[in-house]
């Protein structure tokens, strides 16, 4: 059986991935993190979820960790593949409500949901990228496709920061 | 003067759902239920193999991704003419039971009490007249002195923050909102309580099917999870008993606290039992299937026309043509190309955007049908149905239900005012109290089989060459699903859904026959034209998602006002 993030001791560090798969570079997320799990080993105190657009049912991973990183789209006036990061302050702020997608806006809520009941992450941070390709259909934009490394690159940096590092796979280290 | 109130989006999570409304001295008398997102899954599945459609359909909507898979899963089944064995039935059935209990609890606490309960009035309360209140409902360890007094503490720190949080967008103070500041502590309680039992469901479900929010053990011919008592990978009966204990913690929250909340909002909001109805024609299929050939169930499903609950008629397995053969989707006022009704197997989606016009099309949902009329779906479908069809188990809980209404709003009331706003919510926390009942009795039926040495979970399939046709259904926690596929050579030709908020929330059809939606918003009252709390008490007591009925992003992308009134 998987793990999950519903047994076994909590976790320190989370990343989740969220996105519909099906709406092409909107599953963008999903696809960053089902990457990294392929190309790496993961630690024992890093979480990682595949959250797709599942809303509530994020609440227990996001309530098990003390820092959260968030990959997903975002809806900003600027070129696709551009990826921005944004931090819990500009979350409580509030200076980024309403730009982001339907289901980005669900998880906005649920952060609020688990600060209600005092079990919010300590940090959360979204790393976010501007879609290219909104249509129907699976598998990302030539746009989007090679901001997967990036993203994972950045995401490698920030981990490193707090004392996790992620070693590849052997069976995943190219020539 | 008619007014015209549009709420834009209307659904709390996922999915963008329009409603307009014209309104006139305080009255809807017309109402439009719009889709704003295409759908386009049917076009992603052409050419795959069926073997792998249910991973793709339960990617449609993030709050009902089990589901998707279930129906999906049994699509193909029905098509090859595939038995599974009894093993994977429970096995599904657990799944099924767990996910709509902790779907039903997210949805009254946390998506639609706030439109009857005022959390700002909870300040007010008397916390020994709280507690009593309480008391008086249920035995609950959560309604302390010190639970509540808590409670109200962490409310007023909210208050004074002014960050409000989840509760940001209730209307508070409005004139509708009737409960006395007692009532409105024990609610916001009882909502910060159900995070931690939609948890538990949530967790048992991980358990049983390998993770979530995306099970894996679903495989078309049975399930994926191997069952071995004392093997650690496996199914075994550690794992097993966990499941049990999370799921009887839920049922006690069910029991003790969901379902009388339920049932003291609906006497406290009695007025509201004459509002709501709409289409009274109910469509609930079968479901927690009892044996392999998928003709025995703990769950009845049937169709009830105009109100006549007697006069219920069942879906008798899983193979029903009497099911098969009356479901048709009309798109004479959707943005597809067209006028057409078609049969499932026979429909195309083509999109014909047009603007959103009042007597022509206006919604990217289409209008399914069933024997040409407009059916209500949901839970309120099933119980009136099981009522109707005097399924012991349900006649229990509705005629215990209304007697307990009836205690507290000091007026008798029968099972016709289920057919209601309030209606709804009452047949839903009833619908998971026996949920909660079969959850525990399927979870026996495993164990018992288990013991008796049949470990089997799977049936191989095989695809003749040529054509298929077969249909799944699943009365998922919004209403019956189902799912349509065509297989030519091992491959999907055609592949439909016909999803629970596409009967309800879907528009008017050629004859100009309101949706459900449409149809249970004339007559409700309306305060107050700029804050239409009653439009959303009513829509939500259908438990709105969308996403699954049109699931794309708005290319366009407008901003949308939450209220305009024009």
């Amino acid at each position: 059986m998987n793990r999950t993030p519903n047994n076994g001791p909590a976790a320190r560090t989370g990343i989740l991935g969220i996105g519909n798969i099906l709406i092409r570079d909107e599953g963008f997320g999903v696809h960053c993190v089902r990457q990294l799990q392929e190309e790496f080993l993961v630690p024992g105190d890093l979480e990682i979820l595949d959250g797709g657009t599942a809303g509530i049912m994020m609440a227990p991973f996001m309530e098990s960790v003390q820092a959260l990183y968030v990959i997903d789209t975002v809806n900003l006036p600027a070129a696709p593949g551009t990826v921005h990061c944004f931090s819990d302050h500009d979350i409580r702020a509030g200076d980024i409500q309403g730009m982001m997608s339907p289901h980005q806006l669900g998880l906005l809520e649920i952060l609020s949901l688990c600060r209600l009941r005092d079990r919010a992450p300590e940090t959360v941070e979204l790393i976010t990228v501007v879609p290219a390709d909104l249509s129907t259909g699976l598998g990302l934009s030539s746009v989007l496709e090679p901001r997967i490394a990036t993203v994972i690159a950045l995401l490698r940096e920030k981990l490193a920061e707090r004392g996790i590092v992620l070693q590849p796979r052997p069976s995943a280290v190219h020539a | 003067m008619a007014q015209r109130i549009v709420v834009d989006p209307i659904t709390r999570i996922e999915g963008h759902l329009r409603i307009d409304v014209e309104a006139d001295n305080g009255r809807i008398t017309r109402a439009w239920s719009s889709g704003q997102m295409w759908r386009g899954i049917e076009v992603i599945l052409q050419g795959r193999d069926p073997r792998d459609a249910w991973l793709f359909t339960q990617r449609i909507c993030g709050v009902c991704t089990t589901v998707h898979a279930l129906a999906s899963v049994r699509a193909v089944e029905n098509a090859l003419g595939l038995e599974i064995p009894m093993n994977a039935h429970y096995i599904r059935n657990l799944v099924q039971a767990l996910h709509a209990l902790h779907d039903h609890i997210v949805h009254f606490y946390i998506l639609s009490a706030l439109d009857w309960v005022d959390v700002v009035s909870a300040l007010k309360a008397d916390i020994g007249k709280t507690v009593r209140l309480a008391d008086s409902l249920a035995e609950w360890p959560g309604n302390s002195f010190n639970r509540f007094r808590e409670v109200q503490a962490k409310v007023q720190a909210i208050v004074d923050s002014g960050q409000l949080g989840p509760f940001a967008n209730g209307y508070w103070g409005h004139p509708a909102m009737i409960l006395p500041p007692e009532a409105n502590l024990m609610a916001v309680s009882h909502y910060l309580e159900a995070l931690d039992y939609q948890r538990k469901a949530d967790q048992a479900l991980a358990i049983i099917s390998g993770k979530n929010p995306h099970i894996q053990n679903l495989s078309v011919g049975g399930v994926t999870a191997a069952i071995n008592p004392d093997n650690e990978a496996t199914l075994n009966t550690e794992r097993l008993y966990w499941v049990k204990q999370l799921a009887e913690e839920v049922r006690g929250f069910i029991h003790n606290v969901y379902l009388p909340d339920v049932i003291a909002i609906g006497a406290l909001y009695k007025d509201w039992l004459q509002y709501g109805a709409g289409v009274t024609n109910y469509l609930a299929v079968p479901d927690m299937i009892l044996d392999t050939r998928g003709t025995k169930f703990d769950l009845p499903g049937g169709i009830i026309m105009n109100g006549d609950v007697r006069g219920a008629r069942a879906f008798t397995s899983t193979d029903d043509p009497f099911f098969r053969d009356n479901v048709a989707e009309c798109i004479a006022r959707s943005w597809y190309s067209g006028d057409w009704t078609r049969h499932p197997y026979e429909e195309e989606t083509v999109p014909d955007y047009t603007d959103f016009q009042d007597n022509g099309k206006y919604s990217w949902i289409k209008a399914p049908r069933f024997q040409g009329e407009p059916m209500q779906v949901g839970p309120l479908a099933q119980v009136m149905v099981g009522y109707g069809l005097g399924h012991k188990l349900t006649t229990r809980y509705v005629d215990d239900a209304l007697s307990r209404v009836s205690t507290l709003a000091g007026a008798r009331v029968d099972a016709s005012v289920l057919h209601s706003t309030p209606g709804r919510h009452l047949a839903r926390a009833i619908r998971a109290a026996m949920l909660s009942d079969l959850a525990i009795k399927h979870w026996q039926l495993l164990m018992d089989n288990i013991d008796r040495g049949d470990l089997a979970i799977y049936n191989k399939p095989t695809f003749p060459a040529g054509e298929q046709q077969g249909f799944g259904f699943h009365e998922a926690p919004r209403g019956t699903l189902s799912h349509w596929i065509v297989i030519r050579d091992g491959k999907i030709r055609n592949y439909q859904c016909v999803v629970p908020s596409t009967w309800n929330a879907g528009p008017r059809d050629s004859a100009d026959k309101d949706g459900p939606y449409e149809a249970s918003l004339v007559d409700n009252p309306i305060a107050d034209p700029e804050r239409p709390l009653e439009v959303l008490r009513t829509v939500h007591s259908f438990d709105p998602c969308i996403a699954c009925a049109v699931h794309m992003l708005n290319p366009g992308g407008e901003e949308v006002s939450r209220v305009k009134v024009v």
